[in-house]
């Protein structure tokens, strides 16, 4: 049929977003195994994990300079640049989630020694859970660059969202009532924060991929504040459609 | 409110379209056809260039490009079995019509071609021929449009000492300038380039882009290049002609796929086919 | 042993490479032809080199004892004393004379009206396939034309003008054909050039191609004029004089109304008479002719020359 020339170039975009792609499988499986690792207080387990965080990074790193190789010396244009310009910014939000769920284990390392109640740690399992869906739903759209998977991820961002501020509640009940000391409360109010941002994470994912896919970027409707009411920001007056 | 279920282009885009309906055309092609005897070159092209814009003719060989391109100051008359069917507009005149002269229309529309063709003659004559032929006589007059035009092609610091030097005697980049020179000699309103860099090292294909970007403010120009990167940097406007294969009669014919603002044809083109073409996944 | 076969590329080496490049293939066959194409050159040289040596060698006489009574003398074929070739230097400079002012310009205007206006039309093929055909005349035919048409019809007897324009008629395909590939040879860049800047046909043509042209047509000059000057049949027929030429003190014009004749034949003329006398003659008239016809080549070719320096 059609002849495909640059066979080469193509090949070259076709094993950055496979390597992309694997990162991000990782990090899908990072998720749940910080999550246990703070259920359970693992300090071999929280120490293996933060070690292997060197590994994440080379890994951005090796495929962010491909990235530049092929601008550099293959001067892509249309779906080709737009799909090298986002894997550039999508290997940046799967390696700072990685880094989430390094911090995550590194908290787990602060509250050595205390107790957590059955209420909190049911919270805490289902946003590692949700984290885990978003962030496996975001490989899985990128992959396959469905831009229609890929704006789903925005709802369930949005109960992500949810438990956090359900988690935060809890955090406050559970410190008023004495189960756990203020050093704690804290330290669980930032890995809270953790999971939201590895979820807004896997969005930014969708997003991009949306965008290599369509050719535009979906608007934001809201700002990223969890306790806000949603504001509506729109270009032009597209909000009206 | 969200956004996220129906994915529907966000009107930024629309805002930088409406501009174009304020911009004055130099020419509307419509429906053009360009028959060789009774081999269709090229069909159906619809075109409007704007004034004062670069417009870039890409695409593969043998697709109509620089057929189009000749329609426009009519050097297809020069080729006897070339027939125009459909109307091309200057300036809202059309320019087929039984009155219109040819001659004095390339002299208002110049062109510069593909291997560089100064005349076997001084640069100095090179350049007065155009003004010459059109009527000016005097020596200060011609002295001065031959400056003038070697200024505006940037060419004026390199050859002013030697004018009367022969022009076959300059480097390819130097001859084209000179090309660019003799057409800018007799005022025209639009300049046509056919692939004018093809036969030129990268530093005499960055000087003349250059120069381009310098006369566009005072010429229109559309350039018919194979080099789309070329056409990426220059052009304000571009169109991708594409070659439209009949399997029966085993004919191929010229076509024009999408016409759109260059930065929108690099990075998110409409049709398949420029998509296909640009990325360099066919021909 | 070829220079590098696939399987050797591989395995190339300093050695094997120095071997390769240095010992080299005999191209026997290529130098057995450069010879024969040497000897076919050098064996042409000697025809005209023996030639004339034989024409200097049996003219050597007349060129010892009376050089300028033959140069200045009149046609004679009864007085080998007293015969020279003035008349016909003469006549055959008016000749040429005629040939370059009549044949060159509309030799060349057909060429230019073929070549640039006339494009492909079955009219145009047809005159040109014409054209090839006229230059492959005998030139004896073009005598009978000129003595039926220019001698009678015309009325113009047998003067200069007839055999002139005879001429003319014999060397007119010439021109035609030589212009023509001279202007053909001109690349169409050049007319494109011009029309792009807005230039007519006939401004083009003027201005950009006849100039670039002018070598090839000059040298087309160069062969007409030569031919012009050594066809002795055309003006036979149109009636040159053979024996004896009466001219009185005519003026110029005059002249190319009266009877005359030409080199060729006076050459004829001479070689027509028995006795020794008139063998040296004949070969004398011989050898002016050919420095004649030198002269008009070298005219030529300095002109082309000259033009050419220029770009």
């Amino acid at each position: 049929m059609s002849e495909h020339l640059r066979r080469e170039f193509h090949d070259q975009l076709g094993e950055i977003q496979t390597g992309i792609a694997r990162m991000s499988a990782g990090v899908t499986e990072l998720v749940p195994r910080a999550t246990e690792i703070l259920l359970t207080i693992d300090l071999e387990g929280a120490e293996y994990m933060i070690l292997g965080d060197d590994e994440y990074d080379a890994r951005a790193v090796d495929l962010e300079e491909r990235c530049f190789t092929v601008i550099a010396l293959q001067a892509p244009v249309a779906g080709d640049l737009r799909a090298v310009v986002s894997a550039i910014k999508i290997i940046a939000d799967v390696e700072r989630s990685a880094d989430l769920c390094v911090n995550i284990c590194k908290a787990a390392r602060r509250i050595y020694g205390h107790e957590l109640d059955p209420h909190l740690r049911g919270v805490i399992q289902k946003m590692g859970n949700q984290a885990q869906v978003l962030f496996k739903e975001a490989t899985e759209a990128y992959l396959n660059l469905d831009a229609v998977r890929a704006a789903a991820l925005h709802d369930m961002d949005a109960y992500l969202d949810d438990l956090h501020r359900q988690f935060i509640q809890v955090i406050f009940e559970s410190h008023a009532a004495g189960h756990i000391d203020l050093q704690v409360a804290v330290q669980l109010a930032v890995v809270a924060r953790f999971y939201e941002r590895i979820g807004d994470h896997a969005v930014n994912v969708g997003d991009r991929t949306r965008y290599i896919v369509n050719g535009w970027l979906p608007e934001r409707p809201y700002a990223e504040s969890d306790n806000e009411p949603p504001q509506i920001v729109s270009v032009g007056e597209s909000g009206d459609e | 409110m969200e956004t996220t279920a129906d994915d529907t282009q966000p009107a930024a885009a629309e805002v930088a379209e409406a501009p174009t309906a304020t911009k004055e055309n130099v020419f509307v092609t419509e429906d053009l056809h360009v028959y060789y005897d009774d081999f269709l070159a090229v069909r159906g092209v619809d075109l409007d260039i704007a004034k004062n814009e670069i417009t870039a003719f890409i695409g593969p060989s043998g697709c109509g490009k620089s057929t189009v391109l000749r329609c426009f100051n009519r050097m297809n008359d020069l080729i006897e079995s070339a027939r125009v069917r459909g109307r091309i507009e200057y300036h809202g005149i059309d320019l087929y019509s039984a009155g219109i002269d040819a001659v004095e229309v390339r002299r208002r529309i110049g062109m510069v071609f593909q291997k560089p063709n100064p005349f076997p003659k001084s640069i100095y004559d090179n350049l007065a021929f155009g003004p010459r032929i059109s009527g000016v006589k005097k020596k200060s007059e011609l002295d001065d449009i031959v400056e003038s035009s070697l200024r505006r092609a940037a060419l004026w610091d390199e050859v002013k000492d030697r004018l009367k030097a022969s022009a076959m005697g300059m480097s390819g980049g130097q001859q084209q300038r000179l090309c660019i020179a003799r057409a800018i000699a007799v005022e025209p309103d639009v300049i046509l380039m056919d692939e004018p860099c093809s036969a030129l090292d990268p530093i005499a294909t960055g000087k003349i882009e250059e120069l381009m970007e310098e006369i566009k403010e005072e010429y229109t120009i559309v350039i018919v290049t194979h080099n789309m990167q070329q056409a990426a940097r220059v052009s304000d406007m571009t169109a991708f002609y594409s070659v439209d294969v009949n399997e029966t009669s085993d004919t191929r014919t010229g076509i024009l796929v999408e016409y759109d603002r260059t930065d929108k044809i690099f990075s998110n083109p409409v049709d398949e086919r420029t998509e296909r073409y640009v990325t360099g996944r066919f021909g | 042993m070829p220079l590098s076969t696939p399987q050797s590329v591989g395995g190339a080496t300093a050695a094997t490479v120095t071997v390769g490049v240095t010992s080299g293939r005999r191209d026997v066959k290529g130098k057995i032809i450069e010879g024969i194409l040497i000897l076919a050159l050098a064996g042409s040289l000697l025809i005209l080199a023996v030639l004339l040596i034989d024409l200097i060698r049996r003219s050597w006489p007349i060129w010892t004892e009376r050089p300028g009574d033959f140069l200045t003398g009149p046609l004679n074929s009864a007085s080998a004393a007293d015969a020279g070739v003035w008349q016909g230097i003469k006549g055959t400079i008016e000749l040429a004379v005629i040939v370059a002012v009549v044949a060159i310009p509309l030799g060349t205007a057909c060429a230019v009206y073929l070549e640039e206006y006339a494009g492909k039309s079955r009219l145009a093929s047809f005159t040109r396939l014409n054209v090839r055909n006229l230059a492959g005349v005998p030139s004896i035919v073009y005598g009978l034309l000129g003595l039926a048409l220019f001698v009678q019809f015309f009325g113009l007897g047998s003067t200069v003008w007839a055999g002139g324009l005879a001429l003319s008629a014999l060397v007119l395909p010439i021109v035609i054909i030589t212009a023509s590939e001279a202007l053909r040879a001109v690349p169409y860049s050049v007319r494109e050039g011009a029309f792009g800047v807005g230039a007519t046909r006939w401004e083009t043509t003027r201005s950009h191609v006849l100039p670039a042209a002018a070598p090839g047509i000059l040298t087309g000059v160069v062969l007409s004029l030569a031919r012009a000057a050594g066809e002795a049949a055309p003006i036979l027929l149109v009636g040159a004089a053979t024996g004896l030429l009466r001219t009185g003190n005519q003026s110029l014009w005059e002249q190319f109304g009266s009877s005359f004749t030409a080199m060729p034949v006076v050459i004829f003329s001479y070689a027509r008479q028995p006795g020794d006398d008139f063998r040296e003659l004949t070969a004398a008239a011989s050898v002016v002719l050919l420095v004649l016809v030198l002269f008009m080549n070298a005219l030529a070719i300095w002109l082309r020359n000259r033009y050419q320096r220029k770009w």
